[in-house]
């Protein structure tokens, strides 16, 4: 259900970096008497969401750990802020992403098994084009010429549907961003650009990776709209991407969204954290879980309790167990059938 | 079946990792996901999980040792046994691959010329060794080819305008063809083929064996091998069989030497099985079959056939066969009889026709039986039909009974 | 027939181009009010508008960047980079992301993306505008690769690059954009690729060259007609992929190759002419195959260009050891 993009302006106006002042994160789940303009069925879909997300990111780790996919990317902490979005995204928005945020795109459509096909070692098997998810993206940065370039292509040909193009705070430094935001200005792009600032990128904290107090304000500089937002607020990420996205599919222009979050997990599996990131800063972020919090609100609406919580969590875990027993039993494409389809 | 857990990579070029502590033990039941012990490595220590339910055999390391990535940590038995693939197996007749020659042949290389020039001289029977090159450094050139041609009375006597390779087929009289060289393995067959049917007379005696037995063995045999992951097809009791024969009859397990002029009986039993490949034929060899059980037998067939068919098979694995089977008889409309050609140098082949049913008189009365067409090759220089019958009679006695094989076990 | 000079005949394709699709748009840096620096895309923003022929802001990994976002969207991007030599900042997004994305997505996804670029030296241009890079892109499978020599050709190779499904990149040799002319049909054909060109015919050599090595390779072929010597001059006109049956086809003839190009002699593209042809022709070569590149040095300064470019003197000498079996 769409948040009305006028009434949600005077509220964000705070959190839009301007010449003077510093931005603050916009967050309604710690303000009292926000009714968002969401319903009840919606609220408790999103926060199952970031259930599966959390089990899905504790199977992937233990898949690692068996030898049975690659390497894992965790994403425990950042739920809310891939859930937000994922639930703004309309079908017709096309996601370009980087490695982290998969339960956006499995929100979008894309198959678990597929994502898990693509993690035993094999290219991305969906098709982009029609489903709007596209490959994961280990360049870094790249994809956000690619989701800018998707956005000139939607309003050159008047369609009314945005490109996403979600990064990491160590993304910002590319060169790649820093002129994908600026041709998305110049060209009006019918595109977000989505920091996941989760505050480290593998063991460059979010402080050395620029002097900008905030990655919202580079858009100030680009004449591209920013703001930031509480990361693991879902509702307030709910409400700043959907109206980033409608703005973006009514050539209003681009947003670069700043979603401030922290990577409680290492960054993949071939990390040691243990060598670089403040115990006692992941302490303090694991108070600020965004499953807790979001918990600790729908309780109070009375949508939820601790069965509600078992039941889906264990429907996580075996919806999660099928589609890897599903991926590892489909066959291995033979090398000529790669060829065949590569060239 | 047993299921083994190896130590994963556990990041970026993690090689090794130190087991900290169990959280298992032998005879313990577990579930998909369970945790089974914290390693640490390099860069973390992580807790390794089971992708699989069932119950602990055995760990291996103890808590403070160091295993290496691949290193089987844990067995778990698990609950369903493995059911193996039914395959149509079908081999052709004998054929092999010789070995790469391991160096060029000699000579060629202390002379000086373009590959233009050597396909020439090749062409036309000239030893580049014998020509003077007037190019820089004593390179030959085509026109020291064709000064030789004109100079030089042709080697064995054929006037040099009839020696012609092979006449060229006219297309006007025979029709429209396509031209197929004979290249690669094509050729090293066509080349072998030809060796053994010039030197070794050969003759073949023929007969139907009686296999109703041995259908009847191999049913009840089948799931116990099915157990041990392994495909029990026919061709294992043939061989087993045949090392019997060949026991009897050590003539057949030879060859001849003909620059010695003497029979070399073998005393060890490595038994080719020919085997169709694309493209033609190969003869990967079952070393020291009579020291392997049956089982064994059909795994290291199917690992051969395998590796084989898969163009990977070793050197090792295609050479040394002292006595071989071809079995040509798994397609429809396939042969019961035929007449299999030795493999070169060895003395003696046996070949397996289909399997079918064939009316049979036992005790006076038309029965049908289940029989398969066995046709034995031998070089008539070493065997007379005397010893091809006796090898004939002792391998019936194996297959037609295959318990008679439980009198040889050891 | 009009004459068209070749730089003349890339803007008669790109016009035909957008009148002909309405999802072609041409962009790059100065390419639509100016017309370009070269004058190819001159006329082409008033003639269409800009929604179709657009500038866009210095950044070359942008360009291609955004273009392959616009391609996945349903447009066909013919972009420009303005010099060869500046391509580097944008292989990233043409080979790992452009040329890749196909096989990333098991051949369900092509990237309609069109680079035109111009190329090559003896034009006085400073540091890196005169950089070769075709050696670089015909090792990055995903790419396809053209190199006109003639006007027809830089019209064709481009209308046929426009409809590829792939990645093309399209080397325009500054040197041949004024300095040929040929008659033009008033409606342009695509030159399909992988098709080489036998440019002139012969029994004794074959000499493969493209871009503007092509005229001092004919003009060596002239030359040593004078002393009995036929040359067989090849212009593959697609490096990626090239025509082998037609290249092979020549040696297995002449039993001779020469290959002159302007990239370094090391790693060159030149090299993989040659083991091509070694594979396939080896049994009919008289003489080693020989190459006539660009010295294994950094591309040097105006005054010591003419030096450094393959040029008749060295062609012919190339042509005449060959002979030497």
């Amino acid at each position: 259900m769409a948040v009305s993009v006028r009434s949600l302006e005077q509220a964000l106006a705070p959190s839009i970096p301007a010449l003077a002042g510093v931005p603050e994160p916009f967050r309604v789940l710690d303000v009292d008497g926000y009714q968002p303009e969401l319903s009840a069925a919606e609220l408790v879909e999103m926060y199952r969401w970031m259930v599966f997300g959390r089990q899905l990111d504790a199977r992937g780790l233990q898949l690692q750990r068996q030898g049975r996919v690659g390497v894992w990317g965790p994403l425990i902490g950042q739920e809310a802020a891939q859930v937000g979005l994922g639930q703004a995204m309309r079908s017709g928005d096309w996601i370009f992403p980087s490695y982290r945020e998969v339960i956006t795109l499995l929100m979008q459509g894309l198959d678990l098994i597929d994502l898990f096909a693509y993690y035993r070692g094999l290219y991305w098997p969906a098709e982009p084009v029609t489903s709007g998810v596209f490959p994961i993206q280990i360049v870094i940065g790249d994809q956000s010429l690619h989701a800018v370039g998707a956005g000139i292509g939607f309003a050159l040909q008047h369609q009314p549907r945005a490109a996403v193009g979600v990064i990491g705070d160590g993304a910002t430094s590319q060169g790649d961003f820093l002129e994908a935001l600026n041709f998305s200005g110049v060209f009006n792009a019918q595109t977000v650009l989505f920091v996941q600032n989760n505050q480290w990128a593998i063991s460059m904290p979010r402080s050395r990776q620029t002097a900008s107090q905030t990655i919202a304000q580079k858009g100030l500089a680009q004449g591209v709209t920013g703001v930031l937002v509480d990361g693991n607020d879902v509702l307030a990420v709910h409400a700043v991407s959907d109206w980033a996205l409608q703005r973006a599919r009514s050539g209003e222009g681009p947003t670069l969204v700043e979603a401030l979050t922290y990577r409680i997990g290492a960054h993949t599996t071939a990390d040691d954290p243990r060598r670089y990131q403040p115990p006692d800063e992941i302490e303090h972020w694991r108070g600020r879980d965004p499953l807790t919090r979001f918990r600790a609100y729908l309780e109070g609406r009375g949508l939820w309790d601790e069965d509600a919580e078992q039941e889906t969590a264990q429907a996580a875990l075996a919806r999660i167990d099928a589609a890897v027993a599903e991926a590892e039993s489909r066959p291995t494409p033979s090398l000529e059938t790669y060829i065949e389809a590569a060239r | 079946m047993a299921f083994e857990f190896r130590l994963p990579d556990l990041g970026e070029g993690i090689r090794e990792a130190q087991v900290l502590t169990w959280k298992v033990r032998p005879g313990q039941a577990i579930s998909a996901f369970d945790a089974l012990c914290e390693v640490e490595s390099a860069k973390a220590a992580v807790e390794l999980t089971t992708p699989v339910a069932g119950t602990v055999v055995e760990t291996r390391f103890s808590e403070g040792d160091v295993a290496q990535l691949g290193d089987i940590l844990v067995v778990i038995e698990t609950a369903n046994g493995a059911a193996a693939a039914e395959k149509e197996e079908w081999f052709g007749i004998v054929g092999t691959a010789p070995m790469p020659a391991a160096k060029p042949p000699g000579g060629e290389n202390r002379v000086r010329a373009a590959p233009l020039v050597r396909k020439l001289a090749r062409e036309r029977g000239i030893d580049l060794e014998r020509v003077t090159g007037s190019g820089p450094q004593g390179r030959i050139r085509v026109e020291d080819l064709d000064l030789l041609g004109r100079a030089q009375p042709p080697d064995n006597g054929v006037p040099e305008s009839d020696r012609r390779e092979v006449p060229k087929v006219s297309a006007a009289a025979d029709g429209p063809s396509t031209v197929v060289p004979l290249r690669g393995l094509r050729k090293s067959i066509a080349d072998h083929m030809l060796q053994a049917w010039h030197h070794a007379p050969q003759v073949t005696s023929m007969d139907f064996l009686d296999v109703t037995e041995l259908v009847r063995a191999r049913e009840l045999l089948k799931v116990s091998a099915g157990a041990e992951a392994v495909k029990l097809t026919y061709l294992p009791f043939f061989v087993k069989a045949a090392i019997e024969a060949l026991r009897a009859v050590p003539e057949a397990n030879a060859t001849l030497d003909e620059a010695q002029q003497a029979i070399v009986l073998k005393s060890e039993y490595h038994i080719g099985i020919a085997t169709a490949v694309s493209g033609g034929l190969v003869v990967p060899v079952i070393r020291n079959a009579d020291r392997l059980t049956l089982v064994e037998v059909a795994r290291e067939i199917d690992r051969l056939v395998s590796a084989a068919r898969e163009q990977r098979a070793e050197p090792k694995d295609l050479v040394g066969s002292t006595f071989t089977i071809t079995s040509f008889g798994g397609l429809p409309g396939s042969a019961i009889f035929a007449t299999p050609i030795l493999n070169y140098p060895e003395v003696a082949i046996l070949g397996l026709g289909r399997i079918d049913w064939q009316p049979r008189v036992i005790d006076g009365a038309v029965v049908p039986r289940q029989c398969i067409g066995a046709s034995f090759t031998f070089d008539h220089r070493v065997l007379d039909g005397e010893g091809a019958g006796r090898f004939t009679a002792a391998l019936k006695r194996f297959v037609e009974q295959p318990l008679e094989l439980l009198m040889k076990l050891r | 027939m009009a004459e068209a000079l070749l730089v003349e005949a890339i803007n008669r394709a790109l016009a035909q181009a957008l009148g002909d699709d309405e999802h072609v748009v041409v962009m790059g840096q100065d390419v639509g009010q100016l017309g370009g620096v070269f004058r190819a895309t001159d006329g082409l923003q008033s003639r269409f508008g800009k929604q179709r022929v657009f500038d866009t802001p210095l950044a070359e990994s942008a360009i291609v960047g955004t273009a392959f976002g616009m391609a996945l969207s349903g447009l066909r991007p013919i972009t420009e980079i303005q010099f060869m030599g500046f391509m580097y900042k944008c292989l990233d997004q043409l080979i790992a992301q452009a040329g890749q994305i196909r096989a990333r997505t098991w051949g369900q996804t092509r990237a309609r993306l069109v680079v035109r670029t111009a190329y090559g030296g003896g034009v006085r241009t400073p540091e890196h505008h005169s950089d070769s890079l075709e050696g670089l892109l015909m090792g990055s499978p995903g790419v396809k690769v053209v190199v006109p020599s003639t006007p027809i050709d830089a019209a064709g190779l481009l209308l046929a690059a426009v409809e590829e499904s792939d990645p093309v990149v399209v080397m325009e040799p500054i040197r041949l954009y004024r300095a040929v002319r040929e008659p033009l049909p008033e409606r342009l054909s695509p030159v399909p690729l992988g098709r080489a060109r036998v440019r002139r015919g012969g029994d004794d050599v074959t000499v493969v060259a493209w871009g503007a090595v092509v005229p001092s390779a004919l003009q060596a072929a002239e030359e040593v007609a004078a002393e009995g010597i036929e040359v067989e001059v090849i212009d593959p006109r697609t490096l990626q992929p090239l025509d082998w049956d037609t290249l092979s086809e020549s040696v297995e003839k002449t039993g001779r190759l020469v290959v002159a190009h302007e990239a370094p002699h090391t790693g060159g593209p030149g090299g993989e002419v040659v083991a091509g042809i070694v594979e396939r022709c080896f049994y009919a070569l008289r003489s080693p195959p020989r190459r006539v590149a660009g010295a294994d040095v950094v591309y040097p300064p105006q005054l010591l260009e003419d030096a450094y470019l393959p040029d008749t003197a060295r062609i012919t000498a190339a042509i005449r050891a060959a002979m030497e079996d």
